[in-house]
């Protein structure tokens, strides 16, 4: 049973569970209701039929792209800034206690 | 392991097969998109009816129709640089494995501790239990220590062979008379497959790889009970 909102479903394509490939849930939901907004949007503007649809599909992917390109960008950082926070976790509790760390601790009061 | 519905990566086991992973989404929804866009042009060519036969040249749309590939290949083109220089980056291994191709059996050598070798060969089908896997499994496994760098060695010693691992991310050729080195580490404990990626015989589908991954006490035990046989 699910508790307080917690989403357990897979969505597997070829045997890849795209539920869990970062950034992708997102990307298409933006890009789906974008191309879905604009391409309504226009219709109810102009009633053009074709140009509508036009406007739908390349919004869907422009939206799309867009949207991974970015979340994809950002999540690379992230998971670099916490690798490196790691290593920095790891180094200090190997240099705890040692002349090390307090050669260290006096350059950061400098800093 | 690789199953029969696997079209696209297996799980990884090794952070460099998630960044590998990582990129090959990335490229994939560039080309999903592409895909989708141009499936959605020619559709919409069976609807329209824009007809000029005295047509002979567009600059614009043909600038714009260079252009933009060529920016969208950047946008491939400079994640996918940035993973080929992660994948060469230099780093202290902790455990050096030393591994030989033959016809038709890996050999494996630990040497950092105690001169530890093995042969592994492929369980024939006629010797194999109910909780084997069929032309995969092996009597001697590769164990290794998970979140440790481990140092590979590979060559071999009679024809081309290729020592491959696909939730590692690591495939590299056995030639003899040379020594090509390759490094990785698990971060998770598990037992992965893998499959002599190299003609090399009559028997090169029947070499498989076996690499066990466990806590580092249980790797030292593993060597101390390997070194007393």
């Amino acid at each position: 049973m699910a508790e307080g909102g917690e989403m357990n479903k897979s969505f597997k394509i070829f045997g890849t569970d795209v539920s869990k490939m970062p950034c992708f849930r997102n990307s298409y939901l933006y890009g789906i209701g974008g191309g879905i907004g604009i391409g309504l949007t226009y219709f109810m503007l102009t009633s053009r039929t074709k140009a509508s649809c036009h406007f739908g599909v390349a919004s869907f992917a422009v939206i799309t792209l867009s949207y991974w390109t970015q979340c994809r960008y950002n999540y690379s950082k992230l998971k670099f800034d916490m690798a490196r926070t790691q290593e920095l976790m790891k180094k200090h509790s190997m240099y705890e206690g040692t002349e090390m760390e307090k050669k260290l601790q006096g350059k950061l009061k400098e800093a | 392991m690789m199953t029969w519905k696997t079209l696209m990566s297996p799980d990884s086991a090794s952070p460099l097969m998630e960044q590998l992973t990582f990129l090959h989404d990335h490229a994939l929804m560039i080309l999903l998109m592409i895909t989708v866009l141009v499936g959605y042009l020619m559709a919409s060519l069976f609807v329209n009816k824009f007809n000029y036969r005295y047509l002979l040249e567009g600059q614009t749309i043909e600038m714009i129709w260079t252009i933009l590939p060529a920016v969208i290949l950047i946008f491939i083109a400079l994640p996918s640089l940035r993973l080929l220089y992660l994948l060469d980056e230099v780093n202290n291994p902790l455990v050096t494995v030393k591994t030989i191709g033959h016809q038709w059996y890996w050999s494996y050598e630990y040497t950092d501790f105690a001169n530890i070798e093995f042969d592994s060969y492929m369980i024939p089908s006629n010797e194999m239990e109910d909780y084997h896997f069929r032309l995969l499994d092996v009597d001697n496994r590769i164990a290794v220590p998970y979140n440790s760098q481990i140092r590979m060695i590979v060559t071999a010693a009679d024809v081309l062979h290729s020592w491959t691992i696909p939730t590692l991310g690591v495939k590299i050729d056995a030639t003899p008379g040379r020594l090509n080195q390759i490094s990785f580490l698990l971060n998770r404990t598990g037992i992965f497959f893998g499959q002599c990626s190299e003609i090399c015989g009559a028997n090169h589908s029947f070499m498989p790889i076996v690499m066990e991954s466990i806590s580092p006490e249980c790797f030292i035990s593993w060597i101390y009970n390997m070194s007393e046989i």
